[in-house]
């Protein structure tokens, strides 16, 4: 009897010995496990920490550009606008205190028109600086402004069509502006495009941006690496919505970009 | 295989040399936390030394020493552990175990179990509280984080080294118990091989932690 107790001890212990090493193998790998999850979790919210920082200095920059456009844009209409206007309007005095004389009359009005041309170029200049109307009236009503104004200075057919774009956030409107400003600029300056569409389609929770050319179209893939500006400013825009966007070109075969900004849960933070 | 596991039980002890010689030729690179656990390796070292001359040379029952070597052990690796802890928990509860255990040691010898047997409650107790430690300690390791590669980390080597140890020796100081109801020879046999393995598992992780310890670190480098 003594015998079999002693023996059931002996099973016992074997057994449950065995399963506390098991259990203390399993117990450290696991701890190792466990570590190497956290570890990943620390490195991941790190990169997130900094990847926020690096987004909140672009913001921070972005909107210093912002203000300091605003104040140009505001100088040049309020005092060199309202001094040229001055100017337009003493030279118009000055004419009819002179003598009446040929000389006099043909300089006055040639003066006047060089004002006048000035003060075009100072409203241009500041409306390029200033997008009209976007805080008041809205994107798609600055997008209109924009493409009339492009369309009257070149030959070019630009077809604009914009879904209702309500309630995206000041910096959300102003990114989009300045992303298809830029579109236009290259589209004009140097693509030599004719005919140019493009369309705002707002999804449920996204938003999306189809852009297409006629123009001259180039080697994307020589173009990224020689860094051109427009396209890392393109592309910087439209990461500072969280969005994506995809190039479609060939020399020759104009340019199509669609850019597609995600507006439900949207990190960039509302201008105050 | 029977020829390998023979040699194991015969030579396991002078793996303590092998820590020890680690020891001395990393020193200088040591971080002085990890210092501390020369203390261990020294103890250890005097203890296989005494031992083997008492049992090998003198032929004499070294028993006696082998209660006290307990808990000369069980104070040197608290008292690196008490410098790994740092404030990460209160510092009296190790210095308080150490005081709980050397009482323990000394209650049990004087008149629990005899000097000249076995002190298995001692030794169980040991085990145990040391168990206990290294669960502290790897719980530290996972609340503080302060290495990315773990497999580097010279405090999780020589902490699993411990832990592995000390497990092991509980079971085998349970069978051993066991064994002296109902001697077996063979399982006696099979007993010992398992604690030398486990001897020569703490003091060959000993020893990669200590030559992984670079010569300027954090707490866990």
């Amino acid at each position: 009897m003594a015998q079999s107790g002693a023996f059931s001890d002996l099973s016992v212990v074997l057994l449950g010995g065995s399963l506390a090493m098991v259990l203390l193998v399993v117990g450290v790998v696991g701890f190792m496990l466990l570590y190497q999850k956290r570890v990943i979790e620390q490195t991941m919210l790190v990169k997130q920490m900094e990847l926020n920082y690096q987004q909140a200095v672009v913001h921070h920059t972005l909107d210093a550009v912002e203000d300091e456009r605003k104040r140009v844009a505001r100088d040049l209409h309020d005092e060199v606008g309202a001094a040229l206007s001055a100017m337009r309007l003493l030279v118009g005095q000055l004419g009819n205190t002179l003598p009446p004389d040929a000389r006099t009359h043909e300089l006055s009005q040639k003066v006047k028109g060089v004002i006048d041309h000035t003060m075009d170029s100072v409203r241009r200049i500041s409306n390029d600086l200033l997008p009209q109307g976007l805080d008041e009236l809205g994107l798609a009503y600055a997008l209109e402004g924009l493409c009339e104004n492009a369309m009257s200075l070149t030959d070019t057919d630009i077809r604009l069509t914009v879904d209702t774009c309500a309630n995206l956030p000041v910096r959300t409107s102003l990114i989009i502006y300045r992303l298809v400003q830029e579109l236009l600029n290259n589209a004009v300056k140097h693509a030599g495009a004719t005919n140019i569409e493009l369309t705002i389609e707002h999804h449920p929770a996204s938003l999306l941006l189809h852009y297409a050319d006629n123009g001259n179209g180039f080697d994307f893939t020589e173009a990224y690496q020689k860094k051109s500006l427009g396209l890392k400013n393109i592309e910087t825009r439209v990461q500072m919505l969280n969005g994506t966007v995809a190039f479609d070109t060939q020399p020759g075969l104009g340019l199509r970009v669609t850019v597609q900004i995600p507006t439900v849960a949207n990190s960039v933070p509302v201008n105050p | 295989m029977d020829i390998v596991w023979h040699w194991v039980r015969q030579n396991a002890g002078y793996i303590v040399l092998v820590s020890a010689l680690v020891a001395l030729i990393r020193w200088r690179h040591l971080e002085p936390k990890l210092r501390y656990l020369g203390l261990f390796i020294g103890v250890a070292v005097l203890g296989e030394t005494v031992s083997e001359i008492t049992a090998h040379v003198l032929h004499i029952n070294n028993l006696y020493l082998f209660h006290a070597y307990t808990v000369l052990e069980f104070n040197a690796i608290a008292f690196f552990y008490r410098q790994l802890f740092e404030s990460f928990y209160p510092r009296w509860l190790v210095v308080g175990l150490m005081v709980f255990f050397t009482a323990f040691g000394l209650v049990n010898s004087l008149y629990i179990q005899p000097v000249t047997g076995y002190h298995t409650y001692a030794l169980g107790l040991e085990c145990l509280l040391i168990i206990g430690l290294t669960l502290m300690l790897y719980y530290q390791m996972l609340a503080e984080m302060k290495t990315d590669r773990l497999h580097t980390s010279p405090v999780f080597w020589i902490n699993t080294g411990f832990l592995v140890y000390f497990a092991g020796s509980l079971f085998v100081f349970m069978l051993q118990n066991i064994l002296l109801a109902q001697p077996n020879r063979e399982l006696g046999v099979v007993a010992g091989t398992i604690h030398r393995v486990v001897l020569l598992v703490l003091h060959v992780f000993i020893s990669i932690g200590l030559w992984l310890s670079p010569a300027r670190s954090q707490t866990y480098r």
